[in-house]
């Protein structure tokens, strides 16, 4: 029998996004109910800096100081082997990406590293497996794949980008900072906050292929706070020598970036029109518009990017939904026009409304061979001051009649 | 004394707030399809559930009792019309990302079915709290599970079938 469970899991969130974005307005709240928030009886428990991870198990431990490795070290292939559903996940990394980007995860070498029990109670497995080009993926409440060497590009403030790897997630009300270390010489793991605070992360190294240390951190509700936030991760070596920090990974969002800080909704007009789909925009208070884009009574993306702040003079690219593909982007004040240009050759040009195109691309236009190839911006003098291209065999962009399997139980349109 | 508790009562209303709220306003937003009216209708729950707190008497859990009001302010929401920009619109449900696979069928199923299955698997909640802030039986809880899941079974299979 089909188990639905899984699936179910997997397609939720499709359907309402998890939102990290919601106004802290407790205060507001009270007010609300006829309650004064300043004689709120809440007390702030600000609490200890440092890990409430309880229980860590370790599949498979050696002390190794012959190998110059920092205990907890997990054996990869003494791990235990992941069950099948786990194996299917990996699978399915495979082939979720664009065309071009499959990680080559190799689902059946997957093996359980550790388990996490967050504060909550709830346990968060961390599953790895390498991949055929030499890296590995990982699933850890979220999780990804990644190359090796596959980061070079250096922010202001980070040293040795491919050394550390960050991410951030949210699950189960927990905040949690998680990722890997390449570097072997890493003695100490040390997360920085805004308050000159620190907190020493345990690492778990796994030996070959996989190569990394993991690390997870759990947010306490005090950290949260913006002037208690983490700032950096670095690494360290026995004698205290800084082998890589990441700071980019804990800035903090531009006020401009959410248009609740920026904009009145109450001035919200629409200004464009395809199809069931519409972009609304308000004016920001610092400088442009907010603008939201709309399926029928669904808010599909928004955001308050000052023109000033494009790095492109065309910004935007296809959407898809249940019913619909379109294009939408925002522009640069100088562009004058956009086309868009189908496979046997028919285009169609945009004038921009306010800064900003929409197109609903008709269903004549879904199947392969009529599909939408490039949109171009160009100024009023004809000049082509940006272009992108769309790729026509990338699976699952246009709804169609008929689905193909792709492998591990997914189907999807051609 | 009873302010005590009330102000206690309060402090537990907050922490569950700031814990929950994005899982609230998720399955609100499952109610409502759109997220400026779920977060309203999360909101508006909460003044309830605060100016009514001493009314609280621990049938069930206090989060039961914060779903529950959340559960009923969404669909109180959904049968309002949206303005926007001076437009009205009537707003029905609708899966706005659904790509491919079970999320059509999902948003397809009955407001009950979708509702306990949003409970379930987004909430994470347990089948007694499910039941306590739908106001059913726990029995209730695990058949309309059960029927939700027999409906999406078939369903797929039938999508599957027809590929």
């Amino acid at each position: 029998m089909l188990d639905v469970e899984p699936l179910i899991q997997n397609e939720l969130a499709r359907l309402a996004p998890y939102d990290t974005d919601l106004p802290d307005d407790w205060g507001a709240l009270l007010a609300r109910a006829g309650i004064n928030p300043a004689a709120s009886p809440r007390r702030h428990r600000i609490r200890m800096l440092g890990l409430a991870l309880a229980g860590l198990v370790v599949a498979v431990v050696f002390v190794a100081p012959a190998l110059g490795l920092h205990p907890p070290f997990v054996d990869f292939f003494s791990a235990k082997h992941a069950p099948k559903r786990v194996v299917r996940q990996f699978a399915q990394l495979n082939l979720g990406g664009p065309r071009g980007m499959n990680p080559q995860a190799i689902p059946g070498q997957t093996r359980l590293i550790t388990t996490y029990h967050l504060r909550n109670g709830k346990a968060l497995p961390l599953w790895v497996t390498p991949t055929r080009r030499g890296g590995f993926c990982y699933i850890l409440g979220g999780g990804g794949c990644l190359a090796p060497g596959a980061r070079t590009h250096t922010e202001p403030g980070d040293l040795n980008p491919g050394v550390l790897d960050v991410a951030r997630f949210s699950a189960w009300h927990a905040r949690v900072i998680e990722g890997t270390v390449a570097n072997q010489k890493t003695a100490k793991l040390e997360l920085r906050f805004a308050n000159g605070q620190t907190a020493a992360l345990p690492l778990i190294w796994v030996s070959k292929p996989i190569d990394r240390a993991f690390y997870l951190y759990q947010l306490t509700r005090a950290q949260e706070k913006s002037s208690n936030r983490p700032t950096a991760l670095v690494a360290l070596d026995k004698s205290g020598q800084v082998l890589a920090r990441v700071t980019s990974a804990f800035r903090l969002p531009p006020p401009w970036f959410n248009p609740n800080n920026v904009s009145n909704k109450a001035d919200r007009r629409v200004i464009l029109r395809s199809g069931p789909l519409s972009i609304a925009i308000a004016p920001s208070r610092t400088g442009g518009n907010c603008s939201w884009v709309r399926y029928r009574a669904a808010t599909i993306s928004s955001g308050c990017a000052p023109p000033r702040f494009l790095t492109t003079a065309m910004a935007g690219g296809l959407s898809h939904g249940t019913g619909f593909t379109s294009f939408d982007a925002q522009l640069k004040p100088d562009v004058a026009r956009v086309v868009l240009r189908f496979q046997g050759g028919a285009t169609v040009t945009l004038t921009p409304v306010d800064g900003f195109v929409l197109y609903n691309i008709p269903e004549a236009s879904w199947p392969r061979g009529q599909r939408l190839i490039a949109a171009a911006a160009y100024n009023s003098d004809g000049e082509k001051l940006a272009s992108e291209k769309f790729d026509p065999l990338q699976t699952g962009l246009y709804d169609c009649t008929k689905t193909i399997p792709l492998g591990a139980g997914l189907r999807t349109c051609p | 004394m009873i302010q005590g508790r009330s102000d206690r009562r309060l402090e537990e209303i907050e922490s569950l707030y700031r814990d929950r709220l994005p899982h609230l306003v998720q399955v609100a937003r499952a109610i409502v399809g759109e997220r400026e009216r779920a977060i309203e209708a999360v909101q508006q729950a909460f003044v309830g559930v605060i100016r009514s707190r001493d009314g609280f008497r621990g049938e069930g859990t206090l989060e039961a009792w914060v779903w529950r009001a959340v559960v009923n302010a969404a669909r109180d929401a959904s049968r309002q019309p949206l303005v926007v920009a001076g437009e009205e619109q009537d707003v029905a449900y609708e899966a706005p990302a659904a790509v491919q696979g079970l999320a059509p069928l999902i948003a397809a199923l009955p407001e009950r079915q979708r509702l306990v299955v949003f409970l379930r698997y987004y909430a994470d909640l347990d089948y007694r709290t499910i039941a306590d802030a739908l106001g059913v039986e726990v029995g209730t809880v695990s058949a309309t599970l059960a029927s939700a899941h027999a409906n999406l079974r078939t369903n797929l299979e039938k999508v599957r079938a027809d590929a």
